[in-house]
């Protein structure tokens, strides 16, 4: 699966334009999309699929044996060990596709120049081009944001620009390979981004120590690097920057021209952690969700969200957006909870539909797609955003695990029942969600029954070693009582044109802290402040 | 915000009930003044309000609730009244509850008062063991007990599947309320007594001067009273927080679930309500459906990280399914038939634990005239009419109407009010309370708290510790032998005492070995658990004070020591304690563990209010050593230049002395158990010097460690009687042959002279004994472990204090009062036939009313100077 993944882009190009021009602006397969994700996040999946009370498919012959199953949850299983010293010890993937292609993409990198880990999951919609573009791209624009000019000049005398991206990256997790074409064209951009850094910079720097006063901005453990969450906010928006420019440049290879503006038109969200230290940074944009683990002194785990879903639910984005545009656009902007009547997520990367003039969609976009490009009520764009919510927070040797995931994994479960799965896993437990009763009449024997065979999973060890697996899993299969396998065979055999209704992508990435490393790390933010 | 008392809850025109804006300008023009001011509206704070307003004082009673009348436990509690409590008292507590309802019910108010009786269900041996004792004991509480065979039992409810069934107890008199309801109508009966009930009103100061309740700072202004009731339920320790000094009520409320079925026909035939002990479940009807709870180990508290706050409404408590399985498995199990009865809900309430699962009641040891009720354990139903009118009574008399030192909000220790040690003691008390009651049950959270020097010592020479007032203390010696000559020093781990039968005890063997050391040789026992005071005075004020609070004469030459009693008005014991005139107005004070806060409150009330006599409790400042046994002076003359000759260190004398290269130990010439022996109080630091020269100069006369099972065996034998276990607040010395103690010849006047001389000629109507039990087969029959009924020619005449097995003797011995309608004798007392009933069987004892001579190996000296008999009465 993951080297199918790698060729997608590739293979795929013809299929992607048609699917964009067939799908994405017809309408019909447009709504479908939409619906699932309404469906999503208005009401519990646990409530869309019924519980062990109401399963919707009871006559599904064929099913997957249990180990077919577990073969294809697996598929795409990765753990890794970290052999360099630093907050984080262990980091392990899975991915389970609903849509084909897949539209999720996920990524794990050291950062060089900050001696930092980066992790990023990515939920493309409108096809699968921004969120495989972004997952290539986003970590070195964040590495050249974080670096300090000093490096970036002595980067730059070495003349490594032809390898620019493994200059400031060593792979953990790379999903994605490129076309030649569009690699060239990326890393142009990215050496553009770093030769204005560079100057900007320098210029500020010799500013600065003709003034005598220090450079540095931020050197929490001793690394020269910039903030943090400026670099991360600035990466973000230089990206989509970037995706818009290419996209609108003339060029001569239509190849070209039309992959870039096929990524231009789909969209992406996104959720991006950096370790650097102590520090864990999480800069987020639409729905995808960070959840951090914490064991509490009395054994119970502790759940922390570092990250704000970009949704219609979340009334501060709403108001953000308000704000933004003139009060008459307030009934236009948002309909049937979605923005301008067809995005769901209210900050994403791409969708420049959303973000360009409207003359310039007209000049662009529409010879390619149709006049539904234009969004109705289009008036005073942009609508749409990828500046990132950042929320930052000092590991402590307590803080035990982070989960990053998709939407689809919390369409099924809340960030607590995951914190728990992930937390007893840790400790070779099995755990259930709450049991939760129908509305209708229910006999003390049928709780007595469900209660003893919820006892009876709960003394269980857990099946999948892989802690996404894990999750994925209890996403799928997860029922009062315990995991249900006739579920698990139903939602992974379900026919392609079903399953979106189901189930949406779903990319995990947990990454677990070392514990040693924490207790012992000398810095915290008030010395660093009081040194500086 | 502040609103009224929906007038739906109750029946009638609601015309007491002051509206809020009502209140508030009754409050604002000045303040409030009100005699009694009770804090906490559920279902405790309204029975003190109705108690006082049957006492007339409605007028006088002001009754607050942060919140709404019965929005607390009071909610959500389970409504059980079942009168067989652990204790006597409490069972005469809810008998008092029982006749309240009872009423209620019989005047037409609706409570929900349903006696359907309670079933006991016994699954387990030990427990039929202690189901036989409580029928046994049932006697002495006036409650009716039917004992039912398994077959009966099948018999007589049919739908109970009972094949794992022993035995089982039917308690008639026992039956269930409705919280809430009977909460409503207490209420309602206060308003019309005329008491101000004022809802919504926080109370964010408790205003103390003196050392006494002044009144109280509210959101509806300042209230003025003289006596405040702290029942708070849940929030009773952080309302005691609220006054300076701080009131210590040591609660914590855990999760306690149980679950509702919806009507059912199954539930319209009448049942009791079943209570399977051995399976912690409980299971009755209500409402026309079923209810089932249980108290499963590893409870959950609430609020762990701080306070509940006010406005909190226990409906947030999420219920939890899998901490529930267990108890609807054992449900289902006994009651099959409920497996197609609906379910209504599953309900979460908060239920406040004590940290020994008793309740907490009386007054406050820090602030004179500040009552606490609270802590009911689940039980607050059972509690809530007995405890509301025991408060009453003791606020108006100013003083408890009858002893009940296991309640007592002062058998606490500061300690005990330690967040963390609250927290990780709740979780173990819910299913704790429902244990077979063997003798000396331990808790196993909490532990390793109060540790003297010593502690490793003893743990590695094999102690197996109990706790008291959390300090560990040594019960017995696991294998001494091996472990003086130990040679490799690994630490041993921690052991927690435990006896877990009826029978003869797994550690007799230990204990008959540390009892012949104490007897024939020398052993060594740390006393340092007992309460130790400091009384000082420049003047002659102390030895004024101890003279007004002790019956015996205290002025005594400067190096004496001598037992008194500390009487109350009554003349019965408040505390027990020996006295070393250690100066001319200077004196150590010796008394029982659990005396450490009771008797500092009870000195504190009398002290000069001129400031100049000073008490301090050095309990934490020494640590005794009591070296006892035949031998015990040959080994000391070893240690120290001291001459421990009866001549120059004689019986009931104190002197500092050295010991090894230490100094300033304070030395007395006594050891509490009836042996030649003295009690070491040793500064702490000094403590393991002293100890490891008195071990290693022991050896050759084979000293040995002696656990308290062995002390205690010890007392009993010599018929000691022991402050706490034998002697209570309603005895008098007359009673337990001590009047030799009581200076009735002086002219002095002190505490309880007056009761004692009127007593001494009306003559005493309850004695103390000793009693031999002559049949009794150690090996075969269940033991005698304390509370067991006497029988006097076939009468039931009273019961036994404390028991254990005299090795001298060879036989059991128990302790015990002997009542009668009138006069008693020590003819009447010897010319009867006795018998003791244990668990069923009764056994014929012997009578006695003075301390034994108890043969020896060395010569015993004739009691007189040499030797002290405790107990004398002498028959005329």
């Amino acid at each position: 699966m993951e080297k199918m993944l790698r060729g997608l882009i590739i293979l795929s190009w013809n299929y992607k334009v048609r699917r964009l021009g067939n799908c994405l602006f017809n309408g019909s397969c447009n709504a479908s999309r939409f619906s699932l994700r309404e469906l999503s996040t208005s009401r519990s999946n646990r409530e869309r699929l019924g519980d062990e009370f109401a399963t919707p498919f009871k006559d599904i012959s064929d099913l997957l044996s249990p180990a077919q199953a577990t073969e294809i949850l697996r598929a795409n299983e990765v753990s890794r060990i970290l052999t360099r010293p630093g907050a984080v010890k262990t980091v392990e993937w899975n991915q389970l596709g609903s849509n084909t292609p897949i539209e999720d993409t996920l990524a794990v990198a050291h950062c060089k120049p900050s001696k930092g880990m980066l992790f990023g999951v990515f939920d493309g919609h409108g096809g699968p081009s921004c969120a495989q573009v972004l997952a290539k791209r986003i970590f070195p624009y964040i590495a050249t944001a974080l670096t300090h000019s000093r490096k970036l000049r002595s980067f730059f005398s070495q003349e490594h620009s032809k390898d620019i991206r493994n200059e400031f990256l060593e792979d953990v997790a790379d999903t994605v390979d490129l076309v030649p074409e569009l690699h060239e064209l990326y890393t142009l951009s990215l050496l553009k981004y770093v030769a204005e850094k560079r100057k900007d910079d320098s210029t500020l720097l010799e500013a600065i120590e003709f003034d005598g006063t220090s450079v540095v901005n931020s050197t929490i453990g001793g690394d020269e690097i910039n903030d943090i969450a400026a670099s991360l906010e600035e990466a973000f928006l230089r990206l989509d920057d970037d995706l818009s420019k290419e996209a609108l440049a003339s060029r001569k290879d239509q190849n070209v021209a039309l992959a870039t503006m096929t990524v231009a038109m789909s969209g992406a969200v996104s959720s991006v952690a950096h370790v650097h230290n102590n520090i864990l940074s999480v800069a987020n944009v639409g729905d995808c969700q960070a959840v951090l683990g914490t064991l509490g002194e009395d054994g119970r785990w502790m759940t922390t969200k570092l990250s704000s879903e970009h949704t219609v639910e979340n009334s501060k984005e709403l108001n953000r957006l308000f704000s933004e545009h003139p009060p008459k656009e307030k009934d236009s902007i948002i309909v049937m909870d979605r923005l301008l009547g067809q995005l769901m997520p209210l900050r994403a990367f791409g969708d420049f539909r959303f973000k360009w003039e409207k003359a310039v969609i007209q000049e662009h976009a529409v010879p390619h797609f149709s006049k539904k490009a234009v969004p109705p009520n289009y008036c005073t764009p942009p609508y749409l955003t990828a500046r990132p919510e950042i929320m930052q927070r000092h590991l402590s040797n307590n803080d035990k695990f982070l989960i990053l995931a998709t939407d689809g994994l919390w369409d099924q479960l809340t960030p607590s029942q995951a914190v728990k799965l992930v937390g007893e896993h840790m400790l070779g437990h099995e755990a259930l969600g709450p049991l939760i009763l129908p509305p209708t009449d229910v006999s003390l024997g049928v709780v007595h029954d469900l209660l003893l065979k919820r006892r009876e999973n709960l003394s269980k060890r857990p099946e999948d070693m892989n802690v996404a697996t894990h999750l994925l899993r209890h996403a799928l299969a997860g029922t009062a009582t315990g995991l249900d396998h006739d579920r698990l065979a139903q939602l992974l055999t379900m026919p392609e044109d079903i399953v979106r209704h189901f189930r949406d992508d779903i990319s995990i990435i947990v990454v677990y802290f070392d514990s040693e490393y924490l207790l012992k790390y000398p810095f915290h933010a008030e010395m660093a402040a009081e040194l500086a | 915000m502040l609103k009224k008392i929906s007038a739906s809850q109750f029946s009638g025109k609601d015309l007491m009930t002051i509206s809020h804006r009502k209140t508030k300008r009754l409050l604002t023009s000045s303040a409030m003044k009100k005699k009694y001011v009770i804090c906490g509206a559920g279902l405790q704070g309204t029975a003190v309000a109705h108690a006082f307003s049957l006492m007339g004082l409605g007028k006088d009673t002001l009754l607050l609730d942060q919140g709404r009348v019965g929005g607390g436990t009071t909610k959500y509690a389970a409504g059980f009244v079942g009168v067989y409590k652990q204790t006597p008292v409490e069972s005469m507590l809810v008998k008092e509850s029982l006749a309240l309802y009872r009423k209620l019910h019989d005047e037409g108010h609706d409570i929900g008062w349903n006696q359907c009786g309670s079933l006991l269900l016994a699954q387990t041996r030990d427990r039929v063991t202690a189901f036989r004792r409580m029928k046994a004991a049932a006697v002495q509480r006036d409650i009716h007990c039917e004992w039912l065979q398994p077959e009966a039992i099948e018999k007589r409810y049919p739908y109970l599947a009972t094949k794992d069934v022993l035995a089982g107890i039917f308690i008639p008199e026992d039956g269930t309320i409705l919280p809430e309801k009977l909460c409503n109508v207490l209420v309602h009966q206060c308003k019309a007594n005329g008491v101000t009930v004022v809802e919504n009103c926080n109370v964010s100061s408790i205003l103390c001067k003196a050392g006494k309740v002044v009144g109280a700072e509210t959101s509806i202004g300042r209230i003025d009273c003289d006596y405040l009731i702290n029942c708070a339920g849940l929030w009773a320790r952080a309302l005691g927080k609220q006054s300076r000094p701080v009131v210590r009520v040591p609660v914590q409320a855990c999760q306690h679930h149980h679950l509702v079925t919806k009507q059912t026909e199954l539930a319209t035939n009448p049942m009791p309500a079943i209570r399977d002990m051995d399976a912690s479940v409980y299971l009755r009807v209500r409402d026309g459906g079923f209810l089932i709870g249980g108290l499963e180990p590893n409870a959950k508290p609430v609020f762990e990280d701080g306070t509940p706050p006010a406005n909190w409404e226990p409906k947030f408590l999420e219920p939890d399914w899998d901490y529930f399985t267990p108890s609807l498995e054992k449900a289902l199990k006994r009651f099959p038939a409920l497996r197609d009865v609906m379910l209504e809900r599953l309900v979460c309430g908060p239920e406040t634990f004590a940290p020994d699962g008793k309740w907490v009641v009386g007054e406050a040891p820090e602030v004179d005239n500040y009552f606490v009720a609270a802590g009911m354990n689940t039980m607050g139903s059972s509690s809530a009419g007995g405890v509301g009118k025991l408060i009453a009574q003791w606020v108006v008399e100013g003083r408890a109407p009858y002893p009940l030192y296991a309640l007592d909000v002062q058998r606490f220790l500061p300690l005990h009010n330690n967040r963390k040690f609250l927290l990780a003691r709740a979780k173990e008390v819910p299913s704790w309370m429902n244990q077979v009651p063997y003798p000396f049950n331990e808790f196993r959270s909490g532990r390793k708290l109060r540790m003297s020097p010593l502690y490793a010592r003893l743990r590695d020479a094999g102690a197996v510790f109990g706790q008291v007032m959390g300090f560990e203390r040594a019960s017995w010696y696991e294998s001494e032998e091996n472990d003086l000559d130990d040679q490799d020093n690994a630490p041993k781990p921690f052991r927690v005492s435990y006896c877990n039968t009826f029978m003869k005890p797994p550690w007799f063997s230990n204990v008959r070995d540390e009892y012949w050391a104490c007897r024939e040789s020398v052993a060594v026992a740390n006393y340092s658990s007992f309460t130790k005071f400091d009384l000082k005075s420049s003047e002659t004020q102390v030895t004024d004070l101890l003279q007004y609070l002790c019956s015996n004469d205290v002025d005594i030459p400067v190096g004496g020591v001598i037992h008194t009693g500390m009487q109350n008005e009554r003349g019965g014991y408040e505390n027990d304690v020996s006295l070393a005139r250690i100066n001319d107005n200077h004196y150590m004070m010796i008394a029982p563990t659990v005396q450490q806060t009771k008797c500092l409150a009870w000195i504190r009330r009398y002290l000069p209010k001129d400031g100049s006599v000073s008490v301090s409790d050095v309990t934490s400042t020494y640590t005794s050593i009591c070296v006892m046994g035949p031998m015990s002076r040959s080994l000391l003359m070893e240690l120290t230049d001291v001459d421990m000759s009866p001549r120059s260190f004689p019986f009931f004398t104190c002197q500092e002395i050295d010991i090894g290269h230490a100094s300033g130990v304070r030395a007395m010439n006594l050891t509490h158990v009836g042996e030649l022996g003295w009690v070491l109080y040793i500064p702490n630091e000094y403590a393991l010097h002293v100890y490891d020269r008195l071990i290693e100069h022991g050896k050759k006369y084979g000293i040995r460690h002696c656990g308290w099972f062995a002390t205690r065996t010890l007392r009993i034998e010599r018929f000691y009687a022991f402050w706490g276990q034998d002697l209570d607040a309603n005895t008098t010395p007359l009673e337990c042959g001590r009047a030799f103690r009581v200076k009735f010849n002086s002219n002095m006047d002190f505490l309880g002279k007056e009761a004692l001389v009127r007593q001494r000629e009306a003559g005493v109507r309850r004695m103390y004994v000793q009693l031999l039990l002559e049949d009794h087969d150690m090996e075969l029959d269940p033991w005698p472990w304390g509370g067991e009924p006497i029988y006097r020619d076939g009468k039931y005449v009273g019961m036994t204090t404390t028991a254990g097995y005299g090795f001298t003797f060879g036989k059991q011995v128990c302790l015990g009062f002997v009542t009668k309608k009138d006069r008693i004798t020590p003819d009447w007392i010897s010319s009867g036939q006795y018998e003791i009933d244990i668990a069923g069987i009764r056994f014929s004892a012997t009578v006695s009313l003075r301390s034994p001579t108890l043969p020896s190996r060395y010569k015993e000296p004739a009691p007189g100077p040499e030797r002290y008999a405790a107990t004398r009465n002498i028959p005329k």
